[in-house]
């Protein structure tokens, strides 16, 4: 290259360079003016929540749900009650660390009193400093640690404990006398096991962890086989899940899975062949079917033109469920009023009645036991 | 005697995915002299086959072979734009290594952008049918995965003995400042072992895809494991790197059956850690 050559390409890079700043700052401008011209009347309160998701990365599917179930939310919100609720949304790739500085970044830069979050390894990430600033967050964090964050962490989701504990009863009271139980090695699994071990009246013959990320569960099932249990309690998630139940049909292994919540997933169908489905319970939240939920389903689909995302509905209920706090003080931006209107709250949304306990955990939510047939999961009786 | 075996068999799953990884990645590194972490992207393999097969409804054999080639492809092009221009800048293999996690990264984002970050398994099996065996289950496609690490063994081993590529590749192994005095356009060959390297870790994200499912970052989990069972083996050294692999599944598995599976993954690296410290050139001995 000669140069005059390079110096014409240098000069386009900084147009090019100059240019992008200028777009990306006026794009901001118009956006601030638009939302206070064409905000609402001034009669309005307005308040600001602040969401922590996973919006790209490994988590994207379910961060992405979630965003689209809070904005069904908030629209919700804004046509039913004087609140106008503003979202500022982080990325967190629902990564705990990328989450605290999520938080630290709205908190110190926007002010930011009111947080949600969806995982349990991010509401554990940031309730130590929420608390401490006594601001409030709500979630769909189902680990049985969350109960003991303090009194400004709210969730709408049972916790795992609670899960452990109705596995432990309803699968003895299926007739299971024997079990052997493979979980997966993190918070989730080593929760949900503790609850079983400690609530099953029966024999548990085998414990086995895996990895998350695991890959390679021949020689564990073939382990499990060989104590001939009544039944494999299986608590893990989707990837793992997927190849352990997959290797289980290789391995013909006909012993009935008890699965936690995790893989009771559409993908699971899909990802597993049908031979290795069979005798498959999976506990799930009892679901709720009334009006509330079809209205949000119904929205959901005529706005994003696509089912719910798993999940997305528990995320709409924690913001009508903070909206409807909020809407009960004089000043919504008093988090110290929202957060003892929260203990006191009484709604049904998408997911169904929502009562919080003491701890700020939903109140006991039974769980119905599923099974798949002709490759839809059914209500196992 | 009915479930020992049943392990043997899980063992020889496992330890021929790993065997798989360390014949590419002793290929690239007798000839380059370093760690080539780009050797993850074995789920490019595994990927396209998924696609070839799944949404354009290609012929089994005919998804397989593309996505082998792709990955070649992969690792001949990363060679071109990334490691070539640093081995003509003289860098360091430290320098190499960490151009080669940047490749794996890149790669690994593409293919979550592409196909998302959900796990999967394969739409169907290659081969359909089981095989009993002294009271152990394998599935036929099982049969083909535990072969076909000695179907490229014996590939290779035909290629260096009985051709003038062979020859080439070991002089540039043993020495390749003098195999560039004799005329041999160095930089060019070892593209062409890239390739090869490359679609035969595109064949272990294929044969474990079929044995568990795939998901953007298997290759680097494959990968680690790959690495172990190379420097167990002795590291460069093509037939050691598959004993290594059957040693370490051994091992593994083992272990998960005496102890739990949660060690899987310590004792391998308690392993790593031992020959390194014992025996740093491997456990077998290269003739020379």
């Amino acid at each position: 290259m000669n140069k005059p050559t390079k110096t014409i390409i240098a000069a386009i890079i900084a147009i090019l360079v100059i240019a992008g700043i200028w777009m990306v700052s006026t794009k901001d401008h118009t956006k601030k003016d638009t939302a206070t011209s064409n905000g609402k009347p001034a009669a309005q309160k307005t308040v600001t929540i602040g969401a922590i998701l996973g919006l790209t990365g490994e988590a994207a599917s379910y961060g992405q749900g979630a965003q689209k179930g809070i904005e069904l939310a908030v629209e919700k919100i804004k046509r039913e009650k004087n609140l106008d609720v503003q979202m500022v949304y982080e990325d967190s790739q629902m990564d705990p660390k990328k989450a605290v500085d999520s938080f630290q970044k709205l908190t110190s830069l926007k002010d930011v009193k009111y947080f949600t979050t969806m995982s349990s390894g991010e509401m554990l990430a940031i309730c130590p400093l929420a608390e401490s600033k006594k601001d409030v967050l709500v979630g769909t964090g189902s680990s049985s640690a969350i109960t003991n964050c303090g009194d400004y962490t709210f969730r709408d989701m049972p916790s795992d404990s609670f899960q452990g504990k109705e596995m432990a009863k309803k699968i003895y009271d299926r007739g299971v006398r024997k079990v052997a139980i493979m979980y997966i090695n993190n918070e989730y699994g080593t929760g949900i096991k503790d609850e079983f071990t400690k609530n099953f009246q029966g024999e548990i013959v085998a414990s086995e962890a895996h990895d998350p990320k695991g890959t390679d569960f021949r020689t564990q099932l073939t382990k499990v086989k060989s104590f001939n249990p009544d039944a494999i309690v299986l608590i893990s998630q989707l990837s793992e899940g997927s190849a352990l139940l997959k290797q289980k049909g290789e391995l013909e292994i006909s012993i009935p899975i008890y699965t936690s919540e995790g893989l009771k997933d559409e993908n699971l169908i899909k990802n597993v062949p049908a031979e290795a489905l069979k005798n498959i319970y999976s506990f799930f939240p009892i679901q709720y079917s009334g009006k509330e939920s079809k209205e949000y389903k119904d929205n959901y689909t005529q706005k994003f033109d696509e089912d719910y995302a798993a999940f997305s509905d528990y995320m709409y209920d924690t913001i009508l469920m903070l909206a409807d706090a909020m809407d009960k003080c004089v000043n919504p931006n008093d988090a110290e009023c929202v957060k003892n209107k929260l203990y006191e709250i009484n709604i049904t949304g998408a997911t169904g009645k929502i009562v919080l306990d003491k701890n700020g955990d939903l109140e006991a939510k039974t769980y119905d036991l599923y099974t798949i047939q002709n490759n839809q999961f059914v209500a196992a009786n | 005697m009915q479930v020992p075996f049943q392990l043997i068999i899980n063992m020889a799953i496992t330890a021929s995915s790993y065997a798989l990884i360390t014949l590419g990645f002793n290929l690239i590194y007798r000839n380059t002299k370093f760690f080539n972490m780009s050797h993850g992207i074995a789920m490019v393999g595994g990927y396209v086959v998924f696609f070839a097969t799944s949404v354009l409804g290609w012929n089994i054999f005919l998804s397989i072979f593309s996505g082998i080639f792709a990955s070649g492809i992969i690792g001949y092009w990363a060679y071109v734009l990334v490691f070539l221009p640093l081995r003509k800048r003289k860098a360091s293999s430290m320098t190499m290594m960490i151009a080669s996690i940047g490749v794996l990264s890149i790669v690994q984002s593409i293919v979550a952008f592409l196909f998302t970050n959900k796990f999967q398994t394969m739409p169907n099996d290659l081969l359909i049918g089981k095989t009993h065996i002294a009271g152990g289950i394998i599935t036929n496609t099982q049969i083909l995965i535990i072969f076909a690490p000695f179907i490229v063994l014996l590939g290779m081993t035909l290629l260096y003995k009985k051709t003038s590529f062979g020859k080439i590749a070991e002089s540039i192994a043993d020495n390749e400042n003098l195999a560039k005095i004799v005329g041999i356009n160095t930089d060019e060959f070892i593209g062409y072992i890239f390739f090869i390297g490359s679609a035969i870790s595109g064949l272990s994200g294929i044969s474990s895809g079929f044995s568990s499912g795939i998901e953007p970052g298997m290759g680097s989990g494959l990968f680690i494991k790959g690495i172990i069972a190379s420097i167990i083996g002795g590291i460069g050294n093509i037939r050691g790197g598959i004993v290594g692999s059957f040693l370490l599944s051994f091992i593994e598995n083992i272990v998960a059956w005496k102890i739990s599976g949660e060690w899987k993954d310590i004792i391998s690296f308690i392993m790593l850690i031992a020959v390194l410290i014992l025996r740093p050139t491997g456990i077998i001995n290269e003739k020379k």
